[in-house]
């Protein structure tokens, strides 16, 4: 019966920390929230005295995604290759980050820095552009779009990494006359994480992009979209190195703000 | 009875079942509301961490700076040059021609000898041109440049100025230049439209070399043809100069020596002498150190064996001297001027240079030169000095009377730099070697 009281009175001291853990988290939440739509409208405002309406939608208050190298993986631009120029690839290291590859479709280039040239002998253009569909499906591109002419087509596709684009990342197809002529950037999977660097946030982002356009004179007069991106780099440490940026959709373009430096740049 | 033990045990055992519950609710909510406050405080908890961080990591960040190599370039279009003279190794412009760099000498087979009108011709072509101001073995330059791994057959091969250009045939080679009288081509796997692709990101016509205007004009003619001048010219500014050697103390420190020792004293020229064993360090009043070992017990550099490579040598002394200076150089930096090895001797040379300019001393001594006797440092040599931009820019004279003065010295090249004549300040100039 002791015993009993005794546990009716811890069920009811857990229940009351459990009532008092519930309207703490939910206190903080809703703080969070009021905080957010407060940064939201004042973002708005700011931007509506400068001329540029900024849809309310589009503040974000996602994370940018991580920034880290991509090492090099030739075994996965061996199968990029494998793709393109069918069976019977040959291939040898030219030295200097460039390797060749051969076959008797035609041959391929992949440099050090990602880039990539490849010529294929393709018949038809169904052919052709089921190819290119492969391509893109396989290693990551995504936006395909194909423009035809008469008896050739061109097409390009932006690589994506972890549901992000790479905006500086893209693959070119251009047919025509049998041969398919495929050039971009080829990035490996593999990715080294870099250790905690600062990230500008959505909000830093817009405030970057706000004062850039005052600096060169805004032409812009509405911002519709913001959502990560990245951008792939050179550094001396590593020849490719993916920087995560904000793509802000405007009226007249694409605008992109890094998140290390904040600078800004027009697509 | 029995029903009424039964109902009790009933009760206590949904007791417990409760109170678990509750209990690892309770642990779950305290856990969501303590990643909660994280996550907003983590910025606060990254400062407070960042800023309580050790003196000594604190003092390794500042004394670890990477070596690099000024460098002058030259990208060359179809109409016009682009002209780069205040670019070091490092510089973020720099990348794109550095990775052409690094294919041409990644896929550079076996050198061919060739004349200096032939890297002539190859300027006139597309082409990019790098100068790095001192001649260096190639295995060194591709360290520096954090290139990929060389063909052993052109590792030992120095270099200070090198072509790569787009020949007649369509193939792109590779000239290089020892500074002395060697020159060498080679074919690369570069293709034309590559070096084409990297030309393309330059705004071509600010830059020529004087051959290009050797043919109608005398004094261009009278200089060294590879003289590269910017139009207009670049703005330098004035730098402060002062002796940084002003906590004798933690030099001593760092050289392995008791700074407390009773073996210290005082020379009658103002050179303060310390002496430990076979070790000895004179601290002369100009801010200039010459430590000097016979022994075996003294200061070493790292290496995987005992007679380091070449890059074991530069890394390892430069470390070394980074860490003498600790980051007192203020704006400049040490670049590697010259690294020689005869058995297990090696002798290197640093000068100064300040935003991808080298600062030359007017007595014709090097800011540091150390020698190494396998990995053992015997001597070294380091002139403490501290340069600081500042706000004023320094006068150049005109080209058109620079030449005119150069051109009266034949065959010299013509460059700027700045000179530390032991004044506070030094100015960029003109200079002829």
């Amino acid at each position: 019966m002791q015993s009993s009281r005794l546990k009716n009175i811890i069920i009811l001291i857990l229940v009351l920390v459990n009532l008092f853990l519930l309207v703490s988290l939910f206190s903080r939440f809703s703080a969070r929230q009021e905080a957010r739509a407060q940064t939201t409208t004042q973002l708005t405002e700011l931007f509506a005295a400068n001329g540029m309406t900024l849809s309310p939608d589009a503040v974000s208050f996602q994370a940018p995604p991580a920034g880290g190298t991509l090492p090099r993986d030739t075994a996965q631009d061996r199968q990029m290759a494998s793709l393109l120029l069918g069976a019977g690839l040959s291939y040898s290291d030219q030295g200097g980050g460039i390797w060749s590859y051969d076959s008797t479709d035609g041959a391929a280039v992949f440099r050090s820095g990602g880039s990539f040239d490849a010529a294929v002998h393709v018949g038809a253009d169904k052919e052709a552009e089921s190819l290119c569909r492969s391509i893109c499906r396989q290693f990551h591109y995504e936006e395909l779009t194909f423009q035809r002419e008469n008896e050739h087509f061109t097409a390009s596709a932006v690589r994506t990494f972890n549901n992000c684009p790479v905006y500086n990342c893209t693959v070119s197809f251009s047919w025509d006359e049998g041969t398919l002529s495929v050039s971009g950037t080829f990035l490996p999977d593999t990715f080294a994480a870099a250790a905690g660097e600062d990230s500008l946030s959505a909000v830093s982002a817009l405030s970057s992009f706000l004062s850039a356009q005052r600096e060169l004179g805004s032409v812009v007069s509405s911002i519709t979209d913001i959502y990560s991106c990245y951008e792939v780099q050179a550094t001396s440490a590593a020849s490719m190195t993916l920087v995560p940026a904000w793509c802000i959709r405007t009226d007249i373009g694409l605008y992109y703000v890094n998140c290390y430096t904040g600078a800004v740049t027009h697509a | 009875m029995g029903n009424r033990k039964k109902a009790r045990s009933r009760l206590d055992l949904f007791q417990n079942i409760v109170i678990t519950l509750l209990t690892v609710s309770a642990v779950m909510l305290f856990a969501a509301t303590q990643i909660s406050s994280l996550s907003q405080g983590s910025s606060l908890l990254n400062r407070w961490f960042s800023a309580s961080s050790s003196p000594a990591a604190a003092a390794a960040e500042e004394t670890a700076v990477p070596l690099s190599a000024p460098v002058r370039t030259a990208v060359s279009g179809t109409y016009g040059r682009y002209g780069g003279v205040t670019l070091s190794s490092d510089s973020e412009e720099f990348i794109p021609l550095a990775t052409r760099l690094g294919e041409a000498l990644g896929s550079a087979r076996s050198f061919l000898s060739c004349e200096s009108q032939d890297l002539i011709d190859a300027l006139t072509r597309p082409s990019i041109f790098y100068d790095f101001w001192e001649a260096l073995p190639l295995s060194v330059l591709a360290e520096l440049l954090s290139l990929p791994d060389l063909p052993a057959a052109i590792a030992s091969t120095n270099a200070r100025q090198l072509v790569i250009s787009a020949s007649d045939n369509g193939t792109v080679q590779l000239l290089l230049w020892d500074g002395s009288n060697t020159y060498l081509r080679c074919d690369t796997a570069i293709t034309a439209g590559d070096l084409e692709d990297t030309i393309s990101r330059y705004e071509l016509g600010g830059a020529y070399f004087a051959f290009d205007y050797a043919e109608n004009n005398e004094a261009f003619r009278q200089v060294f043809p590879r003289s590269l001048f910017l139009n207009p010219l670049p703005q330098l500014p004035l730098l402060s100069v002062s002796n940084s050697l002003t906590d004798t103390d933690a030099v001593l420190t760092r050289l392995g020596f008791n700074p407390y020792t009773n073996s210290r004293y005082m020379e009658s020229g103002g050179a303060e002498v310390v002496t430990e064993g076979d070790q000895s360090v004179r601290l002369l009043p100009e801010g200039v150190i010459r430590y000097q070992s016979s022994s075996k017990a003294g200061l070493f550099i790292d290496a995987a064996s005992e007679i380091p490579t070449l890059w074991e040598a530069v890394s390892g002394v430069s470390d070394l001297l980074n860490s003498l200076l600790s980051g007192r150089a203020g704006d400049a930096a040490l670049y590697l001027q010259r690294v020689h090895q005869t058995g297990s001797a090696t002798v290197l040379r640093f000068g100064y240079q300040a935003g991808g300019v080298p600062i030359r001393f007017a007595d014709g001594t090097c800011a540091a030169e150390v020698v190494l006797s396998g990995t053992a440092v015997s001597s070294l040599t380091l002139c403490f000095r501290q340069y600081t931009a500042g706000e004023e820019t320094s006068l150049l004279l005109p080209l058109k009377q620079a030449i005119a003065i150069a051109a009266q010295q034949e065959g010299k090249e013509m460059f700027i730099a700045y000179t530390d004549n032991g004044a506070d300040t030094t100015s960029a100039a003109w200079l002829l070697e």
